[in-house]
């Protein structure tokens, strides 16, 4: 039965992509036998002819000397993504492996887990990553999709641009201006995995300038274990926002904006456990998060008609895990920036920015934090500099960051890029640059339990259990990250455009552990032998691979977007340390080599779409060790229909190839490794 | 759940059946039809009669891009607006745009769009761009796409400045202008 209900729809999606009426031929878009068409068109036509080529966004990719993928608000519309984290599967090079229902692992180029920490995450300027786990809580952060301009996934560091962190990629997150959100919009729905969810927005014009103001709640339903049994891992999140944006007289253009937030999460913890026969006590823990932040940002104009851009952000915020952890948090932003053009040469971006931020973190049982309380700050300045050696034919762009940290000091990130466009259809580039992660304050204060072997078990045959636990270091250093990229774009004609990117990155002092020496504890409660393990920056590794993104038209209603990912990841370690041994075996085995996805986006007049999402992800790890992961392949599938220009019905199958599936094994906290599902929803958007 | 995809997927079969309107789509380009808001806005905007040699002096509209648009705007040459013939110019650089009446700045230009607006200010010019943003940089029209169309944001003060009237047939279609609506 659910092998006919699959068959039956892959069917369905083979008769649509051969035998669907083709229209009258437009032939190429280039045609200029219709031009006069157009040309005495109204204005009310013209407002309403629909257009559907992809001119737009490839022009602007075709000048940038990195690879970069952009993902649209149509794209997310028309993947059914219902979270930020899956609408980032849409972009090659990046790895979303799916750890519960409310828990992803978002990377790109290597080294995937939940707490991913080579990757800076934007929005709207401000930064997501989480200061404790250097990573992004992606259960934490969250906005109105509908309201997403665009994501801009940029591979490879962007440190000199972007700031620390920045090591493998940059996402960044741009949400529409209020003034193309008026209006008011209502989307509510629900389903299988989706149970229910609902959003509003209002948006209104207010002095010289426009507002939003929107929310949105849902509740996502409980995931597998690899048995069948229901996980503990559901989700109810609220959250409400607003932006603003203002064009003030002296030709100042405001923005403001700022969200609150709820969530909740549920997980259960195989919590270690010198007391159990098996090591381990299963432990139901209910993550609550709660917080908020406000934005302001003013771009204006110098009078020598250079560009300056200030930026101040507050969030504060709360994570609470009741039995282990809560964090307290606040961070203040400063960030200034001036753009110069001298000559007809030079575009010359310099800025600074200055960023604290404050903790007050309590933690008992597995998980123990110190200094209990901690400020961290980072000053940066950076300067880049675009030189036009042939005008539109052959740029180079120099930049450099240097930024002073309390963690771990001072580092200066480099970076040189050229790109060639030879004519406005191709363009081959290249870069080298240099890019730092600094270390976390869990990794310099987090003393973490590990593991406990129970006592007489095949690998302690010691009469005492034995506890492995994860000590802080606080003398930890920063990652480093040398970079070689190239890439060729090309736009062939009016209907296909392909990007492919190339890296070879070399990493050196990536964090690894070290074994201390074991010693007994005597009880109470019990005598054990404790195995102390420390970070260390013991690991070194290497990377290389090739993305490969393509975007072809084969008829105007019609189009398809198939990408591919290759990435080879060989870690190793400096010391041969027996738990420095682990983490290279950690490294190597986190990250598939293959990875491949096809899109196919059908419009029938704008009164109906069809969307196919066919993904294959290659396996982790080898059958047999603990870090195994199989390969899958998925595939979803939207419908959607508009009754009238306002309104849109649209139902969305997920995961449809398979009952479940895992994406990823639990990785620092001791989850259960979970199964996703296959899932479906019905959902209505109105606009009014 | 399992018998509710089959209905659902019954249902979707049925709908697609029904697709017969499927064909009916307008043969425009994108191009095309952003060099027709191009025209229409010429028609709708009154430029000080000093800007003018002659009564049938030509409106020069000058195209700073390298891409299809411009390609687009040069088929405008020698059609008539408001009791005038056009005559299509392609620029090298906006120091070149004085004798303009319009100024249309691809998106393609747009990493020099400060300069190049700063350059033409105060001049009785029309500055369009399919460039994002547009007038928030202080350009008078910009061409935007939403909604699978594509609209067009006018500024108003940009307008005055330039000494430019627009008629109320165009402010009341600007999407930032016209009363609060979804549609986007």
């Amino acid at each position: 039965m659910r092998q006919s209900a699959i068959s039956w729809m892959i069917g369905l999606g083979l008769f649509l992509t051969t035998a669907c009426p083709a229209p009258p031929l437009l032939a190429d878009e280039g045609v200029t036998a219709d031009a006069s068409v157009a040309v005495d068109m109204s204005l009310e036509d013209l407002l309403n002819v629909e257009i559907t080529s992809a001119a737009r966004k490839s022009q602007r990719l075709n000048d940038v000397a990195a690879a970069v993928y952009v993902i649209t608000r149509e794209d997310i519309e028309r993947s059914g993504a219902t979270s930020i984290p899956e609408a980032l599967r849409l972009a090659p090079g990046v790895s979303v492996a799916r750890l519960a229902n409310n828990r992803w692992a978002v990377s790109i180029r290597g080294f995937n887990s939940r707490f991913s920490n080579k990757l800076l995450v934007l929005m709207d300027g401000r930064s997501m990553y989480s200061q404790l786990f250097s990573g992004v809580l992606w259960e934490v952060e969250d906005t109105l999709l509908e309201d997403i301009e665009r994501i801009e996934v940029i591979r490879g560091p962007g440190a000199a641009m972007w700031g620390a962190n920045a090591v493998n990629g940059v996402i960044n997150i741009i949400t529409r201006r209020a003034r193309d959100t008026q209006g008011n919009l209502l989307v509510a729905g629900g389903g299988s995995e989706e149970s229910a969810f609902a959003s509003f927005r209002h948006g209104m014009a207010v002095g010289d300038g426009h507002l939003r103001v929107w929310g949105k709640a849902f509740a996502r339903d409980e995931s597998v274990a690899p048995q069948g049994q229901t996980a503990n891992d559901d989700w109810r999140a609220a959250r409400a926002g607003f932006r603003g944006d203002w064009t003030m007289g002296s030709g100042h253009r405001m923005t403001v904006s700022g969200q609150a937030y709820y969530g909740s999460t549920d997980d259960t913890w195989l919590v270690p456990d010198i007391r159990s026969p098996w090591g381990a006590t299963p432990n139901d823990v209910s993550q609550r998060t709660q917080g908020g932040f406000l934005l302001a940002r003013d771009e204006w104009t110098l009078a020598d008609g250079s560009e300056a851009v200030v930026q101040a952000y507050v969030s504060s915020g709360e994570l609470k895990i009741p039995g282990s952890l809560s964090e307290r948090r606040t961070t203040v932003d400063l960030d200034f920036q001036h753009r110069i053009l001298l000559g007809e040469r030079h575009d010359l971006i310099w800025g600074l920015g200055y960023r604290y931020s404050r903790d007050d973190i309590s933690s008992t049982g597995m998980i123990s934090i110190r200094p209990q309380q901690q400020s961290f700050s980072l000053a940066s300045a950076f300067i880049q500099d675009e030189i036009t050696l042939v005008p539109e034919t052959l740029r180079l762009l120099f930049g450099l960051r240097l930024e002073d940290n309390s963690f771990s000091g001072f580092a200066p990130q480099p970076s040189g890029r050229v790109i060639w466009t030879p004519s406005e259809h191709q363009s081959l580039w290249a870069s080298v640059s240099r890019a730092a992660r600094i270390p976390s304050r869990a990794e310099l204060g987090a003393d973490v339990d590990g593991a406990v072997i129970p006592a007489r078990s095949p690998i302690n045959p010691t009469p005492l259990p034995i506890l492995v636990r994860n000590f802080a270091n606080r003398d930890l250093g920063d990652e480093d990250l040398l970079a070689y990229e190239m890439g060729y774009r090309h736009q062939f004609g009016r209907a296909l455009s392909l990007d492919v990117a190339l890296f070879y990155n070399v990493y050196d002092d990536l964090r690894g552990r070290q074994t201390g020496v074991p010693r007994l504890v005597p009880p109470p409660p019990l005598p054990y032998l404790l195995f102390p393990v420390f970070p260390d920056n013991s690991v070194r590794a290497r990377t290389h691979g090739v993305e490969v993104a393509a975007d072809w038209y084969p008829l105007p209603w019609w189009r398809i977007q198939p990408i591919y990912s290759y990435l080879d990841l060989r870690a190793s370690s400096k010391t041969g340390d027996a738990a420095s041994l682990e983490s290279v075996a950690t490294f190597n085995n986190s990250d598939p080599r293959h990875q491949w996805a096809l899109r196919s986006s059908m419009s029938f007049s704008q009164r109906q779409q069809f969307d196919l999402w066919l993904r294959h992800v290659g396996k982790l790890a080898t059958s047999g060790s603990p870090l195994y992961v199989p390969a899958y392949t998925t595939l979803d599938l939207r419908y959607a229909w508009r009754p009238t220009r306002d309104l849109e019905l649209s139902l969305v199958g997920q995961n449809l190839l398979d009952g479940q599936h895992p994406e990823s094994v639990a990785s620092l906290l001791p989850s259960r490794n979970l199964e996703i599902q296959r899932g479906w929803y019905l959902k209505g958007r109105w606009q009014f | 759940m399992r018998s509710f995809l089959r209905y659902a997927l019954l249902a979707l079969v049925g709908a697609l059946a029904t697709v017969t309107e499927v064909a009916a789509q307008a043969a425009v380009s994108e191009a095309q039809a952003k060099a027709g808001f191009v025209l229409n806005f010429a028609r709708y905007v009154e430029w000080p009669e000093r800007v003018f040699a002659a009564r049938d002096a030509p409106i020069l509209l000058c195209v700073l891009a390298r891409d299809d648009v411009a390609t687009a705007l040069t088929a405008l040459d020698g059609r008539q607006v408001q009791g005038r013939p056009i005559a299509v110019r392609r620029l090298a650089n906006a120091d070149e745009a004085r004798p303009c009446q319009v100024l249309f700045i691809a998106e393609s230009e747009s990493r020099r769009l400060a300069l190049t607006l700063r350059a033409v200010a105060g001049q009785p010019l029309l500055t369009v761009s399919d460039a994002d943003a547009f007038i928030d940089a202080g350009g008078a029209i910009g061409i935007v796409r939403g909604d699978g169309r594509l609209q067009f944001e006018v500024n108003r003060a940009a307008l005055d400045q330039a000494q430019l009237k627009a008629s109320s047939n165009l402010l009341k279609l600007a999407r930032n202008l016209a009363e609060a609506k979804g549609r986007n």
